[in-house]
């Protein structure tokens, strides 16, 4: 799959749901401005000239410093249900794309994600976004790079509260399991569980390496 | 108020210095357990979960239990995450392990358990009704269940070498 760039302009939504994840964009926290699609797919800053680009917080500069580049294009493709992907992945080895500055958006989990709390999608979006335009901007393949550089701006959530399903005690096999996904905020954090089910159910006992699964639920959890 | 600052800046550099030698302390050590279930961690930011005795250290006692996270590399995907598999973990390998102090933020993944919960917070149990425990040996196929847990000092596992 080759993605060219005809226009020179700097993000492009394709896909799935790709309008969805434009709001995703603009319910991100402390958003100072907002994104929409062209009809082409690429995304432009709503009222540009009316942003005060002095104002903006660091982060939200290096978002909209990101949108303005001419310089690169980086993409967002939105996908059907995928067990490899959680929210995201960078250059998909399900379609053996390695151009720089790609990535998938599965719009399943997107869109459960949503559904639990808009704020958090919109972290998960940008956080996409800017993985993408750090692989477009220097050509970096490597995950673990573009990951720290979007990561420093839109930070990962924590992972805890790894728990097997209750309804799977004393059986042999497990089909899924649960984990709670944390976005730390200074005023609240946003938690919610995430249950996986399985592609394959796989023997308690021998969780060798990663099964893949995809997300069926997800819920908010209210922490004291 | 030059002698201020001079000695201002040899407090920094001594702090420096201090920070950097414990940085780049070795510890040898080898794997005692490891968590079968840390292929169920985030992978787009995978984590695997050990204990580890300690055989020369300048900060530990030799025969001592220490927690240990590492982060194994990953390309992000589910499946893509290169744990450490028991060739590497195997008990009679001893390794010169570059071992720091936990962050803040990584101190949460310093809350290690000796069973699996499930999601509504009991104890997961297998076919056998038995109790499901986290840690297997490196030993001999044997899971284990480590004494006051919670008090076993946690570091972060950087690198590793022979």
């Amino acid at each position: 799959m080759a993605l060219t760039d005809p226009t020179g302009l700097d993000f492009e939504f394709l896909g799935k749901d790709r309008d969805k994840f434009v709001e995703d964009a603009n319910n991100r926290d402390k958003a100072q401005f907002k994104i929409k699609l062209s009809d082409k797919g690429i995304v432009e800053i709503v009222d540009k000239n009316k942003v005060d680009v002095s104002k903006l917080s660091k982060t939200e500069k290096a978002l909209f410093d990101a949108i303005t580049d001419t310089k690169n294009r980086a993409f967002l493709v939105g996908v059907e249900a995928q067990p490899g992907i959680d929210f995201g992945g960078f250059v998909s080895p399900y379609l053996q794309s390695k151009q720089p500055g790609v990535n998938w958006i599965d719009s399943s989990d997107m869109s459960l994600l949503r559904d639990a709390d808009k704020t958090a999608a919109g972290e998960v979006i940008s956080h996409e976004m800017m993985e993408a335009y750090e692989s477009a901007k220097t050509g970096s393949l490597d995950y673990n790079t573009v990951h720290k550089a979007a990561s420093k701006l839109f930070p990962e959530p924590t992972f805890t509260e790894t728990n097997s399903l209750p309804n799977e005690k004393g059986k042999s096999t497990m089909t899924g399991y649960t984990a709670v996904w944390t976005w730390t905020r200074p005023e609240k954090d946003i938690s919610v569980r995430v249950t996986y089910t399985f592609v394959t159910p796989i023997p308690r006992a021998s969780i060798t390496s990663q099964p893949q699964g995809n997300m069926t639920k997800i819920e908010v959890v209210k922490k004291k | 108020m030059t002698k201020f600052f001079t000695i201002l800046l040899i407090i920094f550099a001594l702090v420096i210095s201090s920070s950097s030698q414990q940085n780049s302390e070795t510890t040898i050590a080898n794997f005692v357990a490891f968590d079968k279930f840390s292929g169920l961690s985030n992978p787009r930011e995978p984590k695997q979960m050990f204990i580890i005795e300690v055989q020369k250290s300048s900060f530990f006692q030799a025969g001592k239990l220490i927690k240990v996270v590492y982060y194994p590399k990953t390309d992000g995907f589910r499946g893509g995450a290169k744990f450490l598999e028991s060739d590497t973990l195997n008990y009679k390998n001893i390794w010169k392990m570059k071992l720091r102090q936990p962050s803040e933020e990584e101190k949460l993944y310093c809350e290690f358990e000796n069973y699996l919960k499930t999601s509504d917070g009991e104890v997961d149990t297998d076919e056998k009704s038995e109790p499901t425990l986290k840690f297997h040996s490196t030993q001999i196929d044997a899971d284990l269940k480590f004494n006051n847990l919670e008090r076993i000092p946690c570091m972060i596992l950087d690198s590793f070498l022979k």
